[in-house]
């Protein structure tokens, strides 16, 4: 095995023993977690795109950028100071991105590993009021009456994440398919609470500041001002007002669950690929959608295919027989009121030539930030596995 | 060879490295799984670690069913292949929740995922099973449908549908060891 696999043993070794030792403790605090410096925006990722841009758009970028051999350098970047994240990434190539973020990182990794850039996880927190307007208005299961089935399994929210708060009472179940449950959990995210405190940050400028004197002298004022520029752009993503969503846990028949929190009102309005689960797709619309036809594409040896499902309680979940094992794309879905009349007709955005990119980034720099990052090699991908060298260009996940 | 589901239940019973010997016994098996869906070396090894991740969480509520724990471990794994999907990222919820450094992976990281993936074990065995116990195990065990709707498409009783997935788990575990 190699280092990958020896890391990641000896993490879950690590994990293991913590777990079973706190089982054994009478009671154990949530374990606090080291922050990472590059982490923050690209995990705040749904946060920032709720208020830019729909989740299909980043996809479309994220794959994009998976690409990086099409992404173009504009010029040699020399930002001045107070340069903005959007207009660095914006114009800086992916390559001197990457070796920006290695010497911030290098110099920072110590402040990094140090108690005062701990983010505790804390548990999600209880809010007593209901679910605001948006969310009410946009999906009717959340206004039908509470009933014993819509009663969350114990734990069912363990996994919810920090800055999560969750009204009271207000899950409903839906997409009801044999021993599959799904639930609806209104939440309230905060996007502070993943960040670590000022002098977290503070110290880490510091300490590329410090380290200036031993980088290559080309790369001395383009490092400090990103070092800068991320700071402020991850305490701007902190300062963003709580917004509503929602949490979808499936109750699995073996005995776990599947749970994906974040989901925000305008990105159900704009609609959301599906989930796909060996052929199963399902997926959440808003209110007025009677009907939901999946077109799926010609591919390999395999003629197209179309399901047409009806809607209820806000969802769909439809099986469709004989799909390639390895299908990389999504449905091109259509959404139908009770008339039969199209109400929108959306797909998985197409692979997207370095222009959009730009588009991108020109639009919606909130996305174009986290999705630039993403592609600049050493940062930390939204899931946490950081990337040390380039391999060859790939369409993402 | 000790049964997976003692591993677990050593697991929870306050051994961590029982869960150590659960993740090497299974590591090959789910980059191979994710390998073949994504064709990605370095999504599959992300993609792994954050489902040994979920499993370490779930395993102390892990409770001997009637399938293998490999595919309790595959229903974990293809969620988290579904939620990435959908949104267009890995997720990393479970290694948050562990508190679990981001890990390096390089070139040859990457070559080596591809170097020891196994294709599908679990999956090359199913192949073997009897078209009717194949189709009813996926069915069940891998798409999760409820019995009902598989007996519907079968076009013949649940009853039977429960009996073609009992015999094929059962003819599965002995092909890949697992004395019960």
């Amino acid at each position: 095995m190699t280092s990958f696999f020896q890391d990641l043993e000896e993490q879950l070794r690590e994990a293991a023993h913590e777990r079973t030792s706190s089982a054994r403790a009478p009671v154990t605090p949530p374990a606090p977690r080291r922050r990472r410096w590059l982490a923050g925006g690209v995990r705040l990722l749904p946060v920032a795109a709720a208020i830019a841009v729909t989740l299909a758009v980043v996809a479309g970028a994220l794959v994009l950028l998976g690409h990086r051999g099409g992404h173009a350098p504009v010029k040699p970047a020399t930002h001045a100071p107070g340069t903005d994240m959007a207009t660095i990434v914006r114009t800086t190539s992916p390559s001197q991105l990457k070796r920006e973020f290695a010497l911030m990182g290098a110099a920072a990794r110590k402040v990094q590993a140090s108690p005062v850039c701990h983010v505790a996880e804390t548990a999600p927190v209880i809010i007593r009021t209901p679910p605001g307007h948006a969310l009410l208005s946009t999906l009717g299961l959340l206004r039908r009456p509470a009933t014993p089935a819509d009663r969350l399994p114990a734990h069912a929210l363990d996994m919810a994440g920090s800055g999560v708060s969750i009204y009271a009472g207000a899950a409903r179940r839906a997409l009801l398919g044999g021993q599959l449950a799904t639930f609806i959990v209104p939440i309230r995210q905060s996007p502070k609470a993943g960040f670590p405190s000022d002098r977290c940050f503070a110290l880490q400028v510091a300490a590329v500041k410090r380290a200036l004197p031993s980088m290559p002298a080309k790369l001395r004022a383009p490092t400090w001002a990103l070092a800068n520029a991320f700071v402020a752009y991850d305490r701007s993503l902190a300062g963003h007002a709580p917004i509503d969503g929602i949490c979808e846990i499936t109750i699995l028949s073996h005995n776990g669950r599947s749970s994906g929190c974040g989901m925000t009102v305008s990105q159900i309005r704009a609609g959301t690929l599906p989930e796909e689960d060996n052929g199963t797709f399902s997926g959440l619309v808003p209110d007025g959608v009677a009907s939901v036809t999946l077109r799926f594409a010609a591919s390999a040896g395999h003629a197209p295919r179309t399901a047409t499902v009806r809607v209820h309680d806000n969802g769909y979940r439809v099986h469709v027989a004989g799909l390639p094992l390895t299908r990389a794309s999504f449905p091109t879905v259509t959404w139908r009121d009770a008339s039969g009349k199209v109400l929108r007709t959306y797909s998985e955005p197409p692979m997207a030539n370095p222009s959009s990119l730009k588009q991108l980034c020109a639009k919606h720099p909130a996305a174009c930030v986290p999705a630039v990052l993403a592609s600049a090699g050493t940062t930390v991908h939204a899931s946490g596995t950081t990337r040390v060298a380039p391999s060859p260009a790939k369409g993402g996940g | 060879m000790v049964h997976d589901d003692d591993l677990l239940a050593s697991f929870a019973g306050g051994d961590p490295e029982a869960f150590v010997a659960f993740y090497q016994r299974h590591l090959r098996a789910v980059l191979g799984f994710f390998l073949r869906r994504t064709g990605d070396p370095e999504l599959t090894a992300d993609l792994t670690a954050e489902v040994f991740a979920a499993a370490l969480l779930a395993a102390e509520r892990y409770r001997p069913r009637e399938q293998p724990a490999l595919a309790w471990l595959y229903g974990i794994a293809a969620h988290k292949l579904a939620d990435s999907r959908r949104r267009g990222r890995v997720e990393d919820a479970a290694r948050r929740r562990l508190a679990l450094e981001p890990l390096a992976i390089d070139d040859a990281d990457l070559a080596r995922v591809e170097e020891i993936a196994d294709p599908g074990a679990a999956e090359a065995a199913v192949l073997t099973l009897p078209p009717a116990q194949r189709d009813a195990v996926l069915a069940r065990v891998v798409d999760e449908r409820p019995y009902a709707e598989i007996a519907d498409e079968m076009q013949c009783s649940e009853l039977l549908v429960r009996q073609r997935v009992s015999r094929g788990l059962r003819a599965l575990r002995a092909q890949m060891k697992e004395p019960r």
